[in-house]
């Protein structure tokens, strides 16, 4: 289905003289994209607008064909859309199975047998069915990133926006969202936002590098890494001409950039190359293993 | 015991016992065993009618979802009010208790406090507070701060102007029939009890009408100053006992007036709904 | 959602629901409805009202499932609950009628002796008694109603329910020395 993109023109959004995205342009189509970037480059805003959430103050959007501007545009948007806000609050006293059975309900899932058994499935597809009668104050954060993430999957709807689904999920329960979201994408448009380099190379068909407000880079991670080639080396010592560098846990440093005398090339792994676009070391969490 | 059991039903055996062709002797040696008897229970299974065991169990949880729900919800279920109605108005941000509870409490106090109100001084503060406490309460409700799960609710089909009225409605309803009944029981105070139901109304809707161009809370704050400052003036010098009618808002024309721009207000909200449904920079905050 | 795919035992599964554990309902519910649909179908043989006793019977478990005391069969216990919301059903319905099928049959302590015995000897004591004690054994001894519930779904007189059982007991003594 041809309308199943999101296409963004030209957009642009602020906070007060923080701007947030700086013309902004791009287009999303189906499987799995996902938004690189570090922290405050604009990504969840950018998602927040493809989720109907926000308004830009300049620029054209294009959600599954509709303009989420205009009422009906927006009504149409949101019946085939999944949202999971990266902070999305939570009401702590309802169990996980009344909290997601609200979100049906305000999905207009009306026939409540139907809606249940919708409930039930998408807990079982997260793993939380064997606590779909706890509070949801009695969760862990992981668990409660996955409550979040089970919602959006409610409806199975068209398109899926995850801002930072990954996020604080340990990496058995990582390795299982992956899987949930391979799953999900045989049907479903997705659109990630995530800071970590190795979700993109699991489980995105494309990804857009942003920083700053502004799309950095498009195209297949494949591609991204190609771009490294050539510029990712290991030296016994530092060097001031490298854009980035750090010495690694066996004591030799790696060294993005120009090369020294005598440094050894590498094949690039995303990370370097990610590193190498934003031309900076982003603050460590940025690149937590 | 179980190694005493060398014996266990056959398959024919139970196919006649669910046919209902066993003479009573052998029906009551199946009931025996297969009631204790994990391997013939197990037979049992494929002679149920698998369908009509799924949709039993799903009623069953159904129900026993239902044996979770608050006291105010399995009311509304009962007078008929749609289950995801119910859900919607009792799932709803906490913060609603405090001011649902102010409303009661000032009423309550009205009545403790009526016979004693020789001059109507006391009618006449709780009148003048009491509507108040639904304007903090729409305010509340359609501030995005007060609702954790703001982001998540705009980004589904339900309006939110529907959420807010009837959040603010589940409690505005019983505090309306509770002054009813309160007007009705004490005849020596007329209808007095109930005179803060138009302001209320008027400035609930009021604030979501104008909310639709100015942030909410500065628009609650000027129709709160508005409100207390009209009360108070018209609260100066009025001559006991009849205090309540000296302020206009409190006299059949004013409540009148009151009630018609509360359905103005109401239909400007409707019409301008959409303002609720995004975030827009600076509006609601 | 009936699975049979966990294997805690049913006292587990009781304590499991003790905690809300709606897995630990399913369970047991895939293991104990089908024979316990089957039999309340041979005392009542309108399918509505056994489906409604069935769920009334579960949504009990899931409320007090520590009415459960850790001794004897679950499914014993389980089809004490069914019964007596059977009963219970019946009650608002005057026009349904606890079925006595096949007029039959029979035991508890002596369910022991029962179990396996097809032609045996206590089969055909059975099968000699009187239609009116054959009732009266089933509703006490086989479906562990007491006197009174007994009394009600036969309606007869509490003290005929007792009456017709040492009756019973007393032929059945003598028919199987």
């Amino acid at each position: 289905m041809t309308s199943a993109t999101v296409e963004l023109r030209g957009l642009s959004k602020s906070y007060g003289s923080n701007r947030a995205l700086d013309d902004v342009s791009t287009t999303f189509t189906s499987g799995v994209t996902g938004l690189l970037g570090p922290n405050g480059a604009g990504k969840s805003t950018l998602l927040r607008i493809v989720a109907t959430v926000l308004a830009p103050d300049h620029g054209t959007v294009r959600v599954l064909g509709q303009d989420p501007g205009d009422a009906e545009g927006r009504l149409s948007v949101r019946r085939r859309l999944g949202y999971a806000p990266q902070d999305p609050g939570y009401y702590l006293n309802l169990t996980v199975f009344d909290f997601v059975d609200y979100v049906a309900i305000l999905k207009e899932m009306n026939d409540r047998r139907a809606r249940h058994d919708d409930v039930r499935r998408v807990l079982s597809s997260v793993g939380l069915s064997d606590v779909a009668h706890k509070k949801l104050k009695a969760l862990s954060g992981g668990m409660r990133r996955r409550v979040i993430l089970g919602q959006a999957l409610l409806g199975a709807p068209e398109l899926l926006v995850l801002d930072e689904p990954a996020v604080g999920l340990d990496p058995e329960q990582r390795l299982r969202f992956r899987e949930t979201i391979s799953t999900v994408a045989e049907g479903q448009m997705v659109l990630l936002s995530t800071h970590q380099t190795e979700d993109v190379a699991a489980i995105c068909h494309r990804v857009v590098v942003i920083d700053r407000g502004r799309v950095r880079w498009e195209g297949s991670p494949e591609a991204l890494v190609d771009d490294a080639r050539g510029r990712v080396w290991t030296a016994p010592a530092a060097s001031p001409d490298a854009l980035v560098s750090w010495r690694t846990g066996s004591g030799v440093h790696r060294l993005i950039g120009d090369p020294p005398a005598g440094a050894h090339l590498e094949d690039p792994t995303i990370e370097d190359a990610y590193l190498l676009l934003l031309g900076r070391r982003p603050d460590l969490a940025d690149v937590e293993a | 015991m179980t190694d005493a059991r060398s014996w266990h039903a056959s398959t024919e055996l139970l196919e006649a016992y669910v046919a209902g062709d066993l003479a009573s002797a052998p029906m009551a040696s199946v009931e025996a065993h297969v009631g204790a008897c994990d391997r013939c229970r197990g037979l049992t299974t494929p002679l149920a009618d698998r369908a009509r065991l799924q949709q039993n169990f799903t009623e069953i949880i159904d129900r026993v979802g239902m044996l979770r729900r608050n006291p105010l919800e399995r009311w509304l279920s009962r007078l008929g009010v749609p289950e995801r109605v119910v859900r919607v108005v009792s799932v709803s941000p906490a913060d609603r208790t405090p001011w649902s509870f102010g409303v009661l409490v000032a009423l309550l106090v009205a009545a403790a406090l009526g016979g004693a109100d020789a001059d109507g001084r006391t009618m006449y503060l709780l009148l003048t507070v009491a509507p108040l406490l639904p304007l903090l309460g729409v305010t509340m409700s359609a501030t995005m701060r007060s609702d954790p799960l703001r982001e998540l609710t705009r980004s589904t089909p339900m309006p939110q102007l529907s959420l807010i009225v009837s959040r603010c409605l589940v409690v505005l309803v019983p505090a309306a029939g509770f002054s009813l009944v309160l007007a009705l029981l004490v005849p020596s105070w007329g209808w007095e009890p109930a005179l803060w139901l138009a302001p209320a109304l008027s400035l609930s809707a009021g604030s979501l009408a104008l909310s639709t161009w100015l942030p909410i809370q500065r628009v609650a704050i000027a129709l709160a100053s508005v409100w207390i400052g009209g009360s108070v003036i018209a609260f100066i010098g009025a001559p006991p006992p009849h205090v309540v009618t000296q302020f206009v808002a409190f006299r059949p024309m004013g409540q009148l007036a009151l009630l018609a721009s509360a359905v103005v207000a109401a239909w400007v909200a409707a019409r301008r709904s959409d303002s609720f449904e995004m975030i827009h920079a600076g509006r609601i905050s | 959602m009936v699975t049979v795919d966990d294997d805690r035992s049913d006292a587990r599964l009781l304590e499991a629901i003790g905690v809300e554990d709606e897995r630990a309902l399913a369970t047991l519910y895939g293991r104990h409805a089908p024979w316990l649909t089957l039999r309340l179908t041979r005392r009542c043989a309108d399918i509505e009202i056994v489906d409604l006793a069935l769920q009334d019977t579960f949504v009990a478990v899931w409320r007090r499932p520590q009415a459960y005391r850790g001794t004897g069969e679950v499914g014993a216990w389980l089809w004490g609950i069914a019964i007596r919301r059977l009963i219970d059903q019946l009650r608002r319905r005057p026009h349904a009628r606890y079925l006595l099928t096949n007029e039959p049959l029979v035991v508890s302590a002596e369910d022991e002796v029962l179990v396996g015995v097809q032609h045996g000897d206590l089969a055909r004591a059975l099968d000699h008694l009187s239609p009116e004690l054959l009732a009266v054994v089933q509703a006490t001894i086989l479906d562990g109603l007491s006197t009174r519930e007994a009394a009600r779904v036969l309606n007869i007189p509490a003290g005929t329910v007792k009456s017709r059982m040492h009756r019973a007991r007393i032929e059945l003594r003598g028919a199987l020395t």
